[in-house]
């Protein structure tokens, strides 16, 4: 290791062009990286921290943005320097993949569906390093097993679709591998994975660094990522660098007043050891005003009954059903009144599935819903119709559930102009105070959603549901798309509300540690049935299914001493959820193994 | 390395205000030369067929046998000067064209108008609802778009005869199928979206979230193939009228009167030329727009017409 750093960034300044003059997105940033050292740098969205990291690459300039000042300086192998903002476009050639890899957020877009990964590993060492294509294939072969996945010479001839997430984002960390460069950037390259593919994966970058000695800039949202990951940290906010230093400095000493707010808005797992319900977030509530989160009531309002789900898988030219889907397998339990029951699981377990089958936004195949001793199956369209003014949903994508071509007031109104609730300035009046009872300024009313922030958009969404006066909400992945410190305010609205309106909620997420923080039951689901259920502190305190375990001890803590070397790092492959048309599989059963908590006793496929 | 396709997720327009005014389309307009040069073309089309009784020298269909086949630029007999000259009968070219424009543009906005509402309207709740409905549809789009058109509308017009009505409801059976095909895809796309998901968990009614939720959202596809469809139209209705089964002399149209200056092409080039030079220009211009509004309302790359 040398005292020189591998890349150096001074004074950086980026601008974006715009309608009313231009947005500076990067203002005076400046760092370094030494070789072998992990730079984390944390922000929220629109902090710059991936523009910065664009930058480096010249990337900026496909979307418009140009580095106004400030200087960027590699230092490459043979000692020389690569000023990188004054370099050519065939220079920068040369310096992605060879002096710079690059890890991506979305490993499945990154490749080209249209080739095998094999094609594409070798197409950057015949290029970069001038192999021939058996040099090349050979050493594709080596960096797969590099990154440690499964069968190896298998997926050299496969193609992207054919492989999950987590071992398209290994093959994209293998390509930037390709060349041995000097420097990696990893801009949020667990985000868009499962919370156990994330352990893998982060598990590999460091041991990764480890074995090429290369610099790694690892940008991300997540505190805990970053904790556990990083040797030194910049914190990011709006375009500038508000602190810098060691980890252990930036969590347990933290200087700013901004990176204090992040850390008191993050949820860490375990900090609810030792209690029964929900607890508030450690930020200021919006309104200003103390609560306490609701205590769950005794009296059963809805109770789903060995619900499934199947989705048939067509094919030949007579589109006929040759293989089902089974997303949604004999899954029981019950929500009380005033109570939140969480559903957690990863991509896939059929999670969000049971929330869309329980408002008939999807037929269920056959099982039993009852909602206030209504059963609601049987409901002909306009008896369900009806019913859906006692039950609502707020979705993860507050960019996709808001209707871009209409106006908030309107958005808002429909629900109460649907069931035809309310006539005329009435209408108007009411959405006012429910635009007051989330916090949204009234004088957004006559606006459309691109105006809004994602966390604005969410507290819409939300006074939307609560137009009808709802009993019971299905919060699919509602927070999961938010900023940490937004998503501290919409979860504190959120059990605000319960407490004084007496909602019930089921509340679906993967994060575990929201899941915590909000529930008073949780229900564990892999592979479309629920394998663990019971009260919140029984489940996180004494988790008896090894999945239940296994999804525990992925969630990264913040804790620099926790590494993730101890972690797995070989990919397992999912069962498959697809299955043959006659393939009757075996219902559900459980045993108790605490008070009200229960464990599925079947074996998974 | 693959190249570097994934962007900073981080564009331009999440930090401001990414709301576009008609102000903005009119200085994107103005930047872009000949989208402009194209609209102004269109614009004075449309100014000329709505005024033709103002803005045309002479009558179209007056005759003046001392004045035939005048070459442009000359004067008649009476002193009244010819821009484009005349016919074989002494009609004014440039006052026929004006008044044909009226015809060809018409027949190829309402043509295409009411192929696109039926199409629409059937596309959409077929992409919406689905199952049988949607099959029944689709087969029928499917038959219809295989049949050659030109031979089927030739056979309806000799029937039922050619003329102006007759011509529009032809070209509607012909071309709603398009409209259909293109909205039953995008309404199979924004079904799945989470804010129809989301009205419909409103109670909101199907038929307001056909027209109010997901029509608004897919209208500018729809209107880029409005366009196309029109300068279609133009184009086919030019050569029915060619072939003597569309609009009937003395009626002008611009199909028409390049068939009446074939006859003449070797002694008076002038009069399959202009009508020739008219549909070429319309149809470019229209083509030209619609590729212009393409670009301007797909939010992916429309920043850089505004920026």
């Amino acid at each position: 290791m040398t005292a020189t750093p591998a890349v150096s960034v001074d004074s950086l300044r980026v601008e974006f062009p715009t309608k009313g003059g231009s947005f500076v997105a990067v203002k005076d940033v400046r760092f370094e990286i030494m070789p072998g050292e992990i730079l984390g740098v944390v922000g929220e969205s629109g902090s710059g921290k991936s523009v910065t990291s664009a930058a480096l690459l010249q990337l900026t300039k496909f979307s418009a943005g140009r580095v106004v000042a400030g200087s960027m300086r590699l230092v490459r192998g043979d000692g020389s320097i690569v000023d990188l903002r004054r370099s050519d476009e065939r220079r920068m050639r040369n310096v992605r993949g060879n002096e710079i890899g690059m890890i991506f957020q979305e490993p499945v877009i990154a490749l080209n569906p249209a080739y095998t990964i094999g094609w594409q590993l070798s197409e950057g060492l015949r290029i970069h390093k001038g192999l021939s294509g058996k040099e090349a294939n050979a050493s594709a072969l080596e960096l797969l097993q590099k990154v440690r996945i499964s069968n190896p010479k298998r997926r050299l001839k496969q193609y992207p679709h054919e492989l999950s997430g987590g071992m398209c984002q290994r093959v994209v960390i293998a390509m930037a591998l390709a060349c041995e460069p000097r420097v990696l950037i990893a801009d949020e390259p667990t985000t868009s994975l499962d919370v156990t593919v994330q352990a893998e994966i982060l598990s590999l970058i460091a041991l990764l660094r480890k074995e090429t000695g290369a610099a790694v800039l690892l940008i991300t949202h997540d505190m805990a990522v970053v904790a556990q990951m990083a040797d030194r940290v910049v914190v990011m906010y709006r375009g500038e660098v508000v602190e810098e230093g060691s980890v252990r400095q930036i969590l347990h000493h933290p200087r700013h007043s901004y990176t204090r707010a992040l850390l008191a808005a993050v949820p860490k797992i375990g900090e609810m050891t030792g209690t029964d319900g929900p607890k508030r977030m450690k930020i200021a509530s919006q309104s200003g005003k103390e609560f306490s989160p609701a205590v769950a009531s005794e009296e059963p309002l809805l109770e789903v009954r060995e619900l499934t789900k199947r989705f048939p898988v067509r094919g030949g030219i007579l589109r006929r059903v040759v293989a089902n889907v089974h997303a949604v397998e004999c899954v029981s339990f019950g929500v009380n009144r005033n109570e939140t029951l969480a559903l957690v699981g990863e991509s896939g377990s059929g999670k969000s599935t049971v929330g869309r089958c329980i408002l008939r936004l999807e037929e269920p195949d056959s099982g039993e819903l009852t909602f206030e001793g209504q059963n609601l199956l049987t409901l002909s369209r306009a008896g369900m119709r009806n019913q859906r003014r006692h039950m609502q949903i707020i979705f993860q994508d507050p960019y996709g559930s808001l209707n871009p071509q209409m106006r908030l007031l309107d958005q808002v109104a429909e629900p109460i102009r649907n069931y035809r609730l309310d006539k005329g300035t009435a209408v108007e009046d009411r959405v006012a105070s429910l635009f007051d009872r989330v916090g949204m300024p009234r004088s957004f009313l006559r606006r459309y959603p691109s105006e809004l922030s994602g966390g604005q958009r969410q507290r819409v969404a939300i006074a939307r549901s609560l137009a009808l006066n709802p009993k019971f909400i299905v919060a699919d992945e509602a927070v999961s798309s938010l900023d940490v410190s937004i998503q501290a305010q919409v979860l504190n609205l959120m059990m605000e509300l319960q407490a004084d309106l007496g909602l019930s909620y089921l509340f679906i997420s993967h994060d575990m540690a929201v899941v915590e923080r909000v529930s008073h039951r949780v229900a564990v689901m892999y592979q479309g049935r629920i394998v663990e259920i019971g009260p919140r502190a029984s489940v996180f305190g004494s988790p008896g299914h090894q999945y239940t375990k296994t999804l525990l001890a992925a969630v990264p803590r913040m804790d620099p001493d926790v590494s993730f070397a101890d972690i797995e790092v070989q990919a397992r492959a999912l069962p498959s959820p697809i299955r043959s048309v006659d393939h009757q599989p075996s219902s559900s059963r459980y045993r108790e193994i605490l008070p009200g908590h229960f464990l599925l006793r079947n074996d998974l496929y | 390395m693959a190249p570097p396709t994934a962007m900073p997720n981080q564009e331009p327009s999440q930090f401001t205000d990414s709301r576009v005014t008609s102000r903005d389309y009119f200085w994107a307009m103005c930047r872009d030369k000949v989208t402009l040069a194209a609209f102004v073309f269109l614009a004075l089309l449309v100014a000329f067929t709505v005024g033709a009784e103002f803005l045309a020298p002479h009558q179209p269909t007056g005759l003046n046998l001392r004045d035939r086949m005048l070459p442009p630029g000359s004067t008649g007999s009476s002193g009244a000067y010819h821009f484009l000259g005349t016919d074989e009968l002494g009609r004014d070219l440039f006052s026929r064209l004006i008044y044909g424009a009226r015809i060809s543009i018409s027949v190829g906005l309402l043509g295409a108008f009411v192929s696109c509402v039926v199409g629409v309207v059937t596309g959409l709740t077929a992409g919406y609802f689905g199952g049988l409905y949607e099959d029944v549809i689709m087969r029928l789009v499917d038959g219809m778009l295989s049949l050659p058109s030109l031979l089927v509308a030739l056979f309806v017009l000799f029937v039922l005869g050619g003329g102006y009505t007759n011509l529009i409801l032809v070209f509607c059976v012909l071309h709603w199928m398009v409209f259909c095909r293109l909205s039953r895809g995008l309404a199979l796309d924004a079904r799945s979206s989470t804010y129809v998901q989301a009205a419909k968990a409103f109670g909101a009614p199907s038929g307001r979230i056909i027209f109010r939720h997901i029509l608004p959202n897919v209208m500018a596809p729809i209107i880029v193939l409005l366009t196309l469809e029109i300068a279609i139209l133009i184009l086919s209705e030019a050569s029915l009228s060619f072939l003597g089964f569309g609009v009937q002399p003395p009626d002008p149209s611009w199909g028409l009167m390049i068939a009446d200056g074939r006859e003449h092409i070797r002694s008076a080039w002038w009069l399959a030329t202009f009508p020739g030079l008219a549909i070429f220009l319309t149809a470019l211009s229209l083509n030209l727009v619609a590729n212009w509004v393409r670009a301007v309302t797909d939010p992916v790359q429309r920043w850089r017409w505004f920026s």
